[in-house]
């Protein structure tokens, strides 16, 4: 059975009728990563909201998204809470705005996992300590006690992991994960993930724009531009056997960035 | 062109404490770059790049150590070559008025440079020059997307026909596709343009594209600094690292 399961899901604002997401339909595996691609705009994580009912009041989404057999589209407020709490967990895109500024970032994990997980701050705090330090922070019971602005902005991503990891849920949504960080937090943010996805065996769903960070993390992409789906596939066909001119282009723009840097690296072979 | 000699500097501590200390941000920073050299400035957050660019920029000033731009003193020679160092910072939102229009815009550091007459490019011809279609002139920032504002900002900024330019990760906000057009276009002005260039990035692949030398920084120190087309040879244990984190897209 498919994990998840969405079909033909349109999002428009009620308003004006203006059509923001038209007609997407894709299917998330057990144990196979699907990652979203496309240009700043073209509606990534507006789709990802409409799912999980996320959106801005004065938006609508029709179609239908299934999870266990379930349409979260039209389930009860109750049961997709239930949803969102337990079984698909967010990162939203930017870490340093995410927390609460005025509250230390242990007590924000604790109230989230107390609220989400129906458990005692006490076992709460245990799970925080113990996520923390899966996601490769090394002093936990410090980092517990620091307010978001002590931390940087890589510390923070990964304190957002393992809130979203806590819960064991069964997808992970990472909405652009690594945009904001500097190369090598970015390459440990990208490990970090590979090593929940074989420990814990979640799911994973990376929306980017960077085709390298997909190539690495997921096994299917999907292909987004002006809320439309492009392309839909495997990470190796799209990328390499592509048919599509904007997946071509998209591909293209991303080989001319690197060429000038490949081709200094494959000199360094070449000398060895 | 650009020549720092041992430059310190450091931040004092914020907040209440009983031991006041200062943080070392810059630590004995010694580099220069040649004229019509691109040099990138390479490092982690937190390692000093921008504190480096604002030194560089004279928007704060050094501890101790010195600036030398053509042999002379840094401030000296903005004043008396003014509008030849421009820059181009990484949040293109901030760095534009959000009350004038495009053309205003380009046309402001143009004006505050006065008194340069050898200044005839038109705010048409410039925006010709960095690809921007000639009927959002009269657009509001807001009305613009992030590659066509930092292009604005770029516009501006040679504008003055500088001889020294600073890009402070003038590609990092950008999305892949818009990074990789104004690199080309970046590319394209280093060869029409007599510029010396300090390009301040954290990414070695945009890097490699444009610049001719690599320094790196760690911590407020330079640990190597090495010509763009030894690149892979580099030596020192963090640049090394850096070179390893690098997420590359194989085909």
């Amino acid at each position: 059975m498919k994990l998840l399961e969405v079909k033909n899901i349109s999002i428009y604002d009620t308003q004006t009728k203006n059509g923001i997401i038209k007609d997407i339909s894709f299917a998330l595996e057990h144990h196979r990563n699907l990652g979203i691609v496309g240009e700043s705009g073209s509606g990534k994580s507006m789709m990802i909201k409409g799912i999980l009912r996320l959106m801005a009041p004065g938006m609508n989404a029709s179609g239908a998204a299934y999870f266990e057999g379930e349409d979260m589209l039209k389930m009860s407020a109750k049961a997709i809470q239930n949803i969102r709490a337990r079984h698909i967990s967010m990162i939203p895109q930017d870490p340093m705005s995410a927390f609460d500024p005025l509250d230390t970032v242990g007590k924000q994990m604790m109230e989230t996992l107390c609220e989400n997980l129906k458990i005692s701050k006490k076992e709460a705090k245990q799970i925080s300590l113990h996520e923390l330090e899966r996601v490769g922070i090394k002093e936990a019971s410090q980092v517990l006690r620091k307010y978001p602005h002590q931390l940087s902005g890589g510390m923070l991503q990964r304190c957002m992991i393992a809130i979203a990891a806590a819960s064991k849920p069964d997808i992970i949504i990472a909405d652009e994960p690594t945009t904001a960080l500097d190369a090598i937090t970015q390459s440990d943010v990208i490990a970090t993930f590979q090593r929940l996805h074989t420990q814990l065996g979640t799911t994973f769903i990376f929306i980017s724009h960077d085709l390298g960070v997909i190539q690495q993390l997921a096994q299917d992409v999907l292909v987004m531009k002006d809320g439309k789906l492009v392309e839909y596939g495997g990470t190796g066909d799209v990328f390499h056997h592509s048919k599509n001119e904007y997946t071509k282009y998209l591909v293209d723009t991303r080989i001319k960035l690197t060429r000038s840097f490949e081709k200094l690296m494959r000199e360094e072979s070449c000398d060895a | 062109m650009l020549e720092v000699k041992s430059v310190y500097k450091s931040y004092s501590k914020t907040g209440i404490s009983f031991r006041r200390g200062r943080v070392p941000v810059l630590d004995d920073v010694s580099f220069q770059i040649n004229t019509g050299e691109w040099a990138a400035l390479v490092g982690e957050s937190g390692s000093g790049k921008s504190t480096l660019s604002r030194l560089v920029l004279g928007l704060e000033k050094a501890d101790s150590g010195s600036l030398l731009l053509e042999g002379k003193d840094a401030a000296v020679w903005m004043k008396e070559n003014r509008g030849q160092m421009s820059v181009v910072f990484q949040d293109y939102i901030t760095s534009a008025n959000p009350a004038f229009k495009v053309k205003d815009i380009i046309h402001e550091s143009w004006k505050t440079a006065g008194g340069n007459k050898s200044i005839h490019e038109t705010v048409e011809s410039l925006m010709r020059k960095v690809g921007l279609p000639l009927e959002i002139k009269n657009r509001y920032p807001h009305e613009l997307s992030g590659g066509q504002l930092q292009r604005v900002c770029i516009a501006r900024a040679i504008s003055t026909s500088p001889r020294f330019l600073v890009l402070d990760e003038a590609v990092s906000s950008l999305d892949v596709p818009v990074q990789a057009q104004i690199l080309q276009l970046l590319h394209q002005l280093k060869a029409e343009l007599d510029l010396t260039c300090l390009f301040i990035a954290h990414d070695l692949q945009t890097v490699a594209y444009l610049c001719d030398q690599i320094i790196f920084l760690n911590d407020g120190k330079i640990v190597e600094q090495i010509e763009t087309k030894y690149l892979a040879n580099a030596q020192s244990a963090y640049a090394k690292r850096l070179l390893e984190a690098v997420i590359r897209f194989k085909v």
